[in-house]
């Protein structure tokens, strides 16, 4: 573990609104990877996205990304990822990570354990898969 | 004694400081004659994101890295989805960090394998050739495994095995390096046929 992590979302859920609070360092930080448990949302480094902005939805937290490249044609817009009731924030030097969630979007890929606890459920363009969570963090971004 | 002491310490540190790659890893032939590899420490080094490049078995990227730095201006490849395929933000993915310094040869599927792309990643279709110019520092290495589990594939066949011979090129955000990377208009682009993509795609 980074040295110079911090642990700031604890065990318990907080109200998203706290989670904002403390997701503020994290703002204009740029990450290579996006991870569903151990799946590669994108190709791990290949584009670079930059985390613009934090709002919640009710049970929601939007993290609203994004690409580094400018774009080939019009304005520059956000991608949104979603986390529908986060839990397990911890910040470092080299990323944040959600340890749980009861459910993740990106563009057309969603994620969500199992009722098991064990697995999660993977549903992208290419249909829908299983694996198991093998203790990884729900959502990981890294630089 | 002490002077004899402090003269073998001296030859140490100028023989660790001719050594090689890291971990005896030997450039590539064309790498070799064109580039030198850093040290960390070395200025430049840190720019070349080694730690973004080199990941754990079955997490794609790179086994193993060198960062070098080119002496002279080099050829690199990467094929990407076309112009066609623009996402929802005004996207190709003609530009991204990963090259490769051999133009691209067989078939779709043999390249795939070779550099370690899931399915879901690229769709491998069209060929781009820019110039990495002299004085660009990157990181190279062999290509990492990767697992069912990073490409997304429920039954288990998406896997691809980790590749010492075809060696990938990491360019950490490829367009802000100015003119580091000078790639010619989309225009000269082509896309491959998919049974070898040395060769443009014939249209019927």
């Amino acid at each position: 573990m980074d040295k110079d992590a911090v642990h700031p979302g604890g065990d318990a859920a907080r109200p998203l609104e706290a989670l904002l609070g403390l997701l503020q360092p994290a703002l204009g930080r740029t990450f290579g990877e996006i991870r569903f448990w151990g799946f590669a949302v994108v190709r791990p480094n290949d584009r670079c996205w930059r985390l613009e902005s934090l709002r919640s939805e009710g049970q929601i937290l939007c993290l609203g990304l994004l690409d580094a490249e400018p774009p080939v044609t019009g304005p520059a817009t956000l991608a949104q990822l979603w986390i529908a009731r986060p839990v397990g924030l911890t910040l470092s030097s080299h990323g944040l990570t959600f340890e749980r969630a009861e459910r993740l979007g990106f563009d057309r890929t969603e994620a969500w354990p199992d009722g098991d606890g064990l697995h999660y459920q993977l549903c992208t363009t290419r249909g829908t898969a299983r694996f198991e969570i093998q203790g990884l963090p729900a959502l990981t971004l890294q630089a | 004694m002490m002077k004899r002491q402090m003269g073998w310490l001296a030859l140490a540190l100028v023989l660790a400081g001719c050594a090689g790659p890291r971990g005896g890893m030997t450039l590539p032939p064309p790498l070799a004659a064109r580039a030198v590899v850093l040290q960390p420490g070395e200025p430049g080094y840190d720019r070349a994101r080694i730690d973004a490049a080199v990941k754990a078995p079955g997490q794609g990227g790179v086994s193993e890295g060198v960062v070098i730095r080119l002496a002279e201006d080099l050829p690199v490849w990467r094929l990407w989805n076309g112009p066609g395929r623009v996402d929802a933000r005004g996207h190709t993915n003609r530009l991204g960090g990963w090259w490769s310094h051999d133009a691209p040869r067989g078939t779709v599927q043999a390249y795939r394998a070779a550099y370690e792309i899931c399915l879901g990643w690229n769709e491998l279709r069209w060929v781009a050739r820019c110039t990495l110019k002299a004085g660009t520092v990157v990181v190279v290495g062999p290509g990492q495994s990767v697992s069912p589990q990073t490409c997304g594939d429920g039954s288990g066949l998406e896997r691809y095995e980790a590749n010492a011979r075809d060696w990938q090129l990491y360019l950490d955000q490829p367009w802000s390096r100015g003119s580091e990377l000078v790639c010619p208009e989309e225009s000269a682009d082509y896309e491959a046929d998919p049974d070898e993509l040395s060769r443009p795609k014939r249209t019927s």
